[in-house]
Formats: C-alpha cells, sequence, structure tokens
C-alpha cells in the first residue's frame, strides 16, 4: 500500500474531493427524492364489493320513471357536467324499448363507439380512443401523446350494448405524475361515470363495486365475462414502470352497471 | 380451410361423417370460442372460483382458479356435456350426506363427464375421471392446460353447453375425505372424494379477453415512485463516503 509515487498526494486530494462530491450530490438526490414524492393513489376499503348490481343505491328502480316517461330534457346525470349539445338527450329517448315499466333494466343500444368518459366525482374528463390487444394477448395501454387520456378495449362492447364495455387508464406516469385515473379507487357505489358515443349518445353508468387485485390474483371473469345487461368496467392500467418498482402490483377494477342511456 | 379439413379428414376417419354436416365441422374448424365462468359452490364446500376457455376447432385451452376447498385432497375437476347445460339448485335435496348432492344426482342438469381436467400430460378422456393422481390437490390452485378433444366434445363447448364441475367435498369437517357413504362414480372411494364442490356453465364471452391482469393491470399505483430516486442518492453517499475513507486510510499509510 505504501508505493512511493509521486504525486501521490496530489491525487489523494482530488480522491477526497470527489468522495466528499459524491456525498453531497446524493444526500441532494434524496432530499429532492423524498421532497417530490407523491401521495399514495385512493384505495377502495377493503370490502366494497358486497352490492349487487340491482341493489346499488339509486338504483334502476329510481331512474325507470324518468326513462319511461316522455322525453325528459335533462337528468342529474347529465346537467351535472358540460355534456356538448342537448342532441345526445333527444337521441336518447327515442329508443324502441324504453315503455317497458316493470323491465328493470335500461334497454341496450345499438353499437355505437365511445368517445369520452367523465367521471363527476372524481372530475375526470376524458377523451377516448380505441385500442386492442398486444401480440402477447395483453391489453394496450395509452401511450404517448395519448398517455395521460382513457381509451376502450375495441374488443369489449360499445357502452349502452349487452355485456361489459372497458376503459383504461393510467394512475401515474413517469415520476409519479398523477395520470387520468389516479383517483379512481376513491369511486364508491353509487357514483356515476358518463360515456359519450359516437352517434352523439350520453350512457349513465352507476358504479356498484369497486375493488382492488394483486396483478397474480386479477379475477379475468368477474372483470371481462359476459354479463346480461349493458355495465361498464374501469380498469388502471399500468405505465412504462422500472421492473424495480415493487410496489405497483394492484389494479382497481371499477364495476358499473348502465342506469340511464 | 379446406386442407385442413381435409386433413383431420384423412387423420381421423370418423369425423369424415361429421365433416359432411355443412355448419357445424366447417365452422368451428376455424372459429375461436371464448368461453367464461364463474364457479360457485355446490353442498356448502366453502369454494368458488372461475374458468376461463379458449376453443378453436378441437383444440381447448382453459384455465381454472379455485379458491378455498379442501386442502390437501384431490379435486377431480371435468368439463360435462349432454345435460341442460347448467348447474343444479344448490338447495337441491340429493341422495348424498344429509342431503347432499352426488354427481350423478344432478347428471340431468351438467351432464356426463366428457373431459378431465388432469395435469401431466395425463389423458383427458372421460376414462381419466377419477385419475385422482393427476388433479389438483389443493384447496387453492390454478390450472391451466391446452388439449384436444374428440370432435363431438368440440361442438358441444362451441356451442355453449360444457360444464365444468370440480369434485371433492369434506361435508363432515374431518379433514379428508370419508365417511360411510361410497361414490356413485367409484365404491372403492368415499363419496366425498366425487361429490360436486363447484359449478359452473361455461357462457360465450362478449370479447376476446385480455390476457389476466399483468399488462392490463401494470397497477402503477404511484406512491413510491421515487424509490430509484432515493436508492441512487444513498448508493451515492455510500460510494463517497467509503472512497473517502479509503482515501484518508491510503494517505496515511504512505
Ligand atoms: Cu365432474
Amino acid at each position: 500500500m505504501s508505493t512511493d509515487q509521486p504525486g501521490q498526494g496530489r491525487r489523494g486530494v482530488l480522491l477526497t474531493a470527489l468522495a466528499v462530491l459524491a456525498v453531497l450530490v446524493g444526500v441532494v438526490v434524496i432530499a429532492v427524492g423524498v421532497a417530490t414524492q407523491r401521495p399514495d393513489p385512493p384505495s377502495p376499503p377493503a370490502a366494497t364489493s358486497a352490492a349487487e348490481p340491482t341493489e346499488a343505491t339509486g338504483g334502476p328502480e329510481d331512474e325507470q320513471p324518468d326513462e319511461a316517461g316522455s322525453d325528459d330534457p335533462a337528468d342529474d346525470g347529465q346537467s351535472a357536467t358540460s355534456a356538448p349539445g342537448s342532441s345526445a338527450q333527444d337521441e336518447g329517448q327515442d329508443g324502441q324499448e324504453t315503455e317497458q315499466p316493470a323491465e328493470p333494466e335500461v334497454a341496450a343500444l345499438d353499437p355505437s363507439e365511445p368517445v369520452e368518459v367523465r367521471i363527476p366525482s372524481i372530475d375526470v374528463v376524458s377523451p377516448l380512443h380505441p385500442l386492442g390487444l398486444a401480440e402477447d394477448g395483453t391489453l394496450e395501454v395509452p401511450s404517448g401523446d395519448r398517455y395521460d387520456e382513457a381509451a376502450w378495449y375495441d374488443g369489449s362492447p360499445t357502452p349502452g350494448e349487452v355485456g361489459p364495455t372497458v376503459i383504461e387508464g393510467h394512475v401515474t406516469g413517469a415520476g409519479g405524475v398523477e395520470s387520468v385515473f389516479f383517483d379512481l379507487g376513491a369511486l364508491r357505489a353509487g357514483d356515476t361515470a358518463e360515456v359519450e358515443r359516437e352517434d352523439g349518445r350520453t350512457v349513465t353508468f352507476e358504479v356498484y363495486r369497486v375493488d382492488q387485485f394483486a396483478k397474480d390474483a386479477f379475477p379475468t371473469v368477474d372483470v371481462y365475462g359476459p354479463t346480461d345487461s349493458p355495465e361498464l368496467r374501469l380498469i388502471t392500467c399500468g405505465g412504462e414502470f422500472d421492473e424495480a418498482e415493487q410496489s405497483h402490483e394492484d389494479n382497481t377494477v371499477v364495476y358499473a352497471r348502465m342506469v340511464e342511456g | 380451410m379446406k386442407v385442413t379439413t381435409a386433413l383431420a379428414a384423412l387423420a381421423a376417419p370418423a369425423i369424415l361423417a361429421v365433416s359432411a354436416a355443412p355448419a357445424t365441422a366447417h365452422d368451428i374448424e376455424n372459429e375461436t370460442v371464448e368461453l367464461m365462468t364463474s364457479l360457485d359452490e355446490l353442498n356448502d364446500s366453502g369454494g368458488s372460483g372461475e374458468a376461463w376457455a379458449k376453443v378453436t376447432g378441437n383444440e381447448v385451452w382453459i384455465k381454472v382458479e379455485v379458491q378455498g376447498l379442501l386442502d390437501g385432497a384431490p379435486h377431480a375437476q371435468h368439463i360435462h356435456l349432454g345435460g341442460a347445460a347448467e348447474c343444479p339448485d344448490p338447495s337441491m335435496m340429493g341422495s348424498g350426506y344429509e342431503g347432499a348432492i352426488r354427481t350423478t344426482d344432478a347428471i340431468d342438469s351438467y351432464g356426463e363427464v366428457r373431459v378431465s381436467l388432469t395435469g401431466n400430460d395425463a389423458d383427458t378422456s372421460e376414462a381419466a375421471a377419477l385419475d385422482v393422481a393427476n388433479f389438483p390437490a389443493d384447496g387453492t390452485y390454478t390450472y391451466e392446460r391446452t388439449f384436444e378433444v374428440p370432435q363431438d366434445v368440440a361442438e358441444g363447448l362451441h356451442h355453449g353447453d360444457g360444464v365444468v364441475v370440480v369434485h371433492g367435498v369434506d361435508h363432515d369437517g374431518s379433514g379428508e375425505y370419508d365417511g360411510e357413504q361410497m361414490s356413485d362414480l367409484d365404491d372403492s372411494l368415499p363419496s366425498e372424494a366425487t361429490d360436486p364442490a363447484l359449478c359452473g356453465a361455461l357462457q360465450e364471452g362478449q370479447m376476446s379477453a385480455p390476457g389476466g391482469g399483468v399488462a392490463t393491470g401494470g397497477g402503477s399505483t404511484g406512491g413510491l415512485e421515487n424509490t430509484g430516486l432515493i436508492a441512487g442518492g444513498a448508493l451515492l453517499v455510500a460510494a463517497g463516503a467509503g472512497a473517502f475513507a479509503l482515501n484518508q486510510r491510503r494517505r496515511a499509510e504512505s
């Protein structure tokens, strides 16, 4: 260890300086990391899934009178948001099977792709774009310019058709910035989500279940399985996160059922 | 399409007759039908689960997820066909332990065993219906396998007539299959070993379901997104401090 090289002293000083610099930079990096740490997105309470679709608060029973009645210009769901144009309303009421007071479900609609999703209780308004399945059979996720927009799985029924319409969005983006579905876990049974379709109609869905699943326990059949009436699934999807991010293991899934369209 | 039909016909002459009937055999060859069901408990088994299958021609891929059945005991699992394509009413009075439903009690509902969902590359035909060595033996498990089925089974599945049944119920809570009554399927086994525990009628899906929650899921639940930054900083501090110490020692020694 005691090789008597010339310049040993100067190099020592340099190394010491570098070491001190490394420590200082490290401390700053930690400070920045801690300071900009973001809060966790909200989670549903442990057991929110009890409510049966038909028993969700303010369910179809409440809406039915409106629906069966004559052209009601605006219902709560609509007026609560800035629905573009009233044409949606007009068309929304001339469906062929609106006169069925005994039927507890609303009538299904013909296909029309969704263009916008609105979730008033968590202040979400997002345009929708269609996404499909990747080569490996998994759902593609929003990326690029549309990273922070929600997307509709184009293999799923369009909103208002019988079956579960699947809409996904990111929780966070690079660096943990909140993305469109950051607050999805804060939804509760009875909250509503509205999906506007290409044909101008707006379908209102009412939440009846909010769950969080570990990725390896994803209930495929519950989420994507067939349903008897038009339903909606709002799902958080992953971003491009480091493998090292051990904490990002849960999916939030919101189950909702069509109450108005 | 023509070619595959011809090949299939060559390989198995029995299929020829079926191929002659225009609609059925013709259609399923190229078509993938996606089937799903939740598995609901029978005989108060305490279990739950789901099954998800894709059938293309005669090829079946199926995934069965089960929770809450008797642990450490084999659970025979099958696709039944030929009944009413439904599960029995769980409250139906059966011929088993204290009115329990035994497999044959509900045969009108779900039909006979046509596919045995065995593992270990074992036979999947009805002949393996009680191949206990090759069925899952945990109370909670995930089963996944791809295999071929006979033409009539494939057609039944394509038509949405299949019913998934998982067997094995510990009626008396003894922790194992026992009891006086022997099985209606094999009199060398206790009835508990073969009584139905879960049932689900496979229904045609309304979409091609995305694979698992993995990519859809990526559940970027925020939280520790700065882990990398913090860890990197800590690493720098440690490296710097180490180098500093080492350098000081070196200088002291020289
Ligand atoms: Cu069986």
